[in-house]
């Protein structure tokens, strides 16, 4: 080994240690709290195992396929002997390892992935097949960040205008091209009544993440509790998931307590374990997040699965149109779907106002947060954009808008 | 003179660069004084309030409440009140200007914030810069260390400049090294100093966003002692702005004040 590739392995021994400290810091964050109870550690010790890629792989007792972004049916990777396991990050220090190669304003969550991919680049979960729906700009250039083995990796191209029969019927064009991919890649030909089964699993998860929502909503259950289940999906195989989230709905039952602060609705970009620190510091100000729509948070639940008809056809078109359709990413041209949404929740719930979150880089949400803003005040909704991206030095200030914000 | 009238309150604002302490006498301010921020901040406010106290010839059984704000608010234990600071900037600077203000802009050690408020001084809406130093307290005072000149010169200074340069950077350190160049291009510092007011004018105004604004704006924060910066914030925002005696206690003085009722305007 010359002394550059010892200096390489040095540094990704360095940036492993920080990694695994940075994920360790922010478990205990959540073990202290006055509201920890043990029905949270499986979700806990789920939330740790990107660090560990390998022993993920052998925990979901399946080939994994990783995928980015949420548009690409679960169910159907399900069906078809595959587990699906989202790229996604929330790790600073992962990110410094990548952060060299790439423009200073690139999303830090892909920065992470990047990140994250390095430090195991030596194991055979590099060589897991990869599936891409071209939202941003940023995953769409996925392939070039990682020199990823473009034979696995499969770019689902997401029409950017949903509302049309046109972009609809070319998104279940596209569903049927990931069959094909996967079936290529496992050797496996999917079968109507495999599909039948996964739905159904599926739906078992999805009812389950729609009580644990309503939960939140009535102000019982604390947003960052919420957000580390989401966050925990799919890091276990789906059935024992659904099993403990069951049991957390059964606790949550059981020990009915009232979530003290003002009620505000969380929009925008994701946020990803390690990094709660947003819903920590809005709960540090007094204000309680009773809804949102990450895609990282309650939008990883599409909604019910509803077939006209239960052919082939017309489950794969049923689950097209669910990923599709029920979408707010900012990444569609025709997204008054996302801002009906907000304002209808704030109708419904006890919300004082919007706190939208921009991560540094992520135009799609920086973008539409202009025209949000621009909406939700002229209806007299307080709105507050927070931009910011994985570091810490940061959190005073958008502690000091965060309080003043509260009392708006 | 009434009982109220004996009676003091203090309003402590712990800032990043500096501590502020006012004493509120009958609602007005009846005394103040800032210090650099220094490690044992709550000893330093308290060491002030003393100061505070002995010259006005009171005891501190005279001063009934405390209030805190600013950054380092969560170190003084015991306070009557603990404010933030943007709801403190719209509640003194409310007070202070009769009820009349509707928006303030604060420029801060750290920060600048742009503040929309109603008559009673309730906080309607603000905006504030993300974690870049550009154009607030601490970016004057490293401009000051290039340019070899007190923070308190540039207002008189920049006045002096009839054709201030371009400066181009909204970021405090590649304005740090624009400015080095335009030295070492022996340009005037007085040009360089309103050329830095302006480009610190048009970042506060993109901040403020000229449409959202009402009239009767008022200025604060120590930054609202350089007359050159005021004037280039008014050309920028096509508004006149109003300067209060003291900006830099606005923030100290509204934290007094919400230890009393709303006032009533």
């Amino acid at each position: 080994m010359d002394d550059n590739n010892k200096r390489r392995a040095r540094l990704r021994s360095r940036v492993r240690q920080e990694v695994q400290t940075e994920y360790e810091s922010a478990r205990r964050l959540m073990e202290v709290r006055d509201d920890y109870d043990p029905v949270w550690a499986y979700f806990l010790d789920l939330l740790m195992r990107p660090m560990d890629r390998d022993g993920l792989q052998a925990a979901v007792g399946r080939p994994v396929v990783e995928h980015l972004c949420n548009q690409a049916p679960y169910e159907l990777f399900h069906a078809m002997g595959v587990h699906p396991l989202r790229m996604a990050s929330g790790c600073f220090a992962a990110g410094r390892l990548s952060a060299g190669d790439f423009p200073v304003l690139m999303c830090p969550m892909l920065k992470a992935i990047v990140g994250m991919q390095r430090l195991r680049e030596s194991s055979q979960a590099a060589q897991s097949a990869r599936v891409v729906p071209t939202t941003c700009d940023w995953v769409v250039q996925y392939q070039q960040m990682t020199d990823a083995d473009p034979e696995q990796t499969f770019f689902m191209e997401l029409p950017h205008l949903r509302e049309s029969e046109r972009g609809q019927q070319r998104w279940l064009e596209e569903a049927y091209e990931l069959v094909r991919f996967l079936e290529s890649r496992t050797g496996v030909k999917l079968k109507r009544k495999a599909l039948c089964s996964s739905v159904r699993i599926f739906m078992r998860a999805w009812q389950a993440i729609g009580r644990l929502i309503e939960q939140r909503r009535a102000g019982r259950l604390p947003a960052v509790w919420f957000m580390a289940v989401a966050n925990s999906f799919m890091l276990d195989p789906i059935e024992p998931w659904t099993e403990q989230l069951q049991r957390v709905l059964g606790h949550v039952d059981a020990h009915p307590s009232q979530v003290s602060g003002k009620g505000v609705f969380l929009a925008g970009s994701p946020i990803l374990f390690p990094n709660f620190k947003l819903p920590l510091l809005i709960e540090a100000a007094g204000m309680t997040v009773l809804g949102d729509d990450l895609c990282t948070s309650e939008r990883i639940w599409p909604g019910a699965v509803c077939p006209e008809e239960n052919s082939f056809h017309g489950l794969l078109r049923a689950l097209a149109e669910r990923y599709h359709t029920a979408c707010i990413c900012p990444t569609f041209a025709d997204n008054e779907r996302r801002i009906n949404t907000i304002l209808g929740f704030l109708q419904r719930y006890p919300v004082r106002g919007v706190v939208h979150h921009v991560l540094k880089g992520c135009h799609p949400f920086d973008i539409e947060s202009l025209r949000l803003e621009r909406q939700l005040k002229s209806a007299g909704i307080p709105f507050l954009r927070i931009e910011t991206d994985y570091v810490e030095e940061d959190n005073r200030n958008i502690a000091t808008r965060l309080e003043a914000f509260a009392e708006i | 003179m009434t009982k109220d009238e004996f009676v003091l309150t203090a309003g402590i604002d712990l800032g990043s660069t500096a501590i502020k302490v006012v004493l509120v006498q009958g609602g007005r301010m009846a005394w103040h004084k800032a210090v650099p921020t220094a490690p044992g901040q709550a000893g330093i406010a308290q060491k002030l309030i003393g100061e505070g106290l002995a010259a006005l010839g009171r005891t501190s059984d005279r001063l009934t409440a405390t209030a805190v704000t600013g950054y380092g608010k969560g170190l003084i234990h015991g306070a009557g009140r603990v404010i933030d600071e943007v709801s403190a900037n719209a509640l003194g600077i409310c007070r202070l200007s009769d009820g009349r203000a509707r928006t303030v802009i604060n420029i801060g050690g750290q920060d600048v914030k742009v503040i929309r408020l109603s008559a009673t001084g309730k906080l309607i809406d603000f905006k504030m810069n993300d974690k870049c130093a550009a154009g607030t307290g601490r970016f004057f005072e490293a401009v000051g260390r290039i340019l070899d000149t007190p923070v308190e010169r540039f207002g008189p200074m920049g006045e002096a400049a009839v054709d201030p340069v371009h400066i181009n950077n909204t970021c405090a350190v590649f304005a740090e090294s624009e400015i080095v160049s335009l030295m070492a291009a022996g340009v005037a510092t007085e040009r360089i100093i309103q050329g830095l007011h302006h480009s610190v004018a048009r970042r506060i105004a993109s901040l403020a966003g000229h449409r959202d604004l009402e009239d009767d704006i008022y200025l604060d924060g120590g930054a609202a002692n350089n007359r050159g910066l005021v004037a280039a914030i008014e050309d920028e925002l096509c508004r006149d702005l109003h300067v209060l005696s003291h900006p830099q206690f606005t923030v100290a003085f509204g934290a007094a004040s919400a230890l009393e009722g709303p006032p009533t305007y």
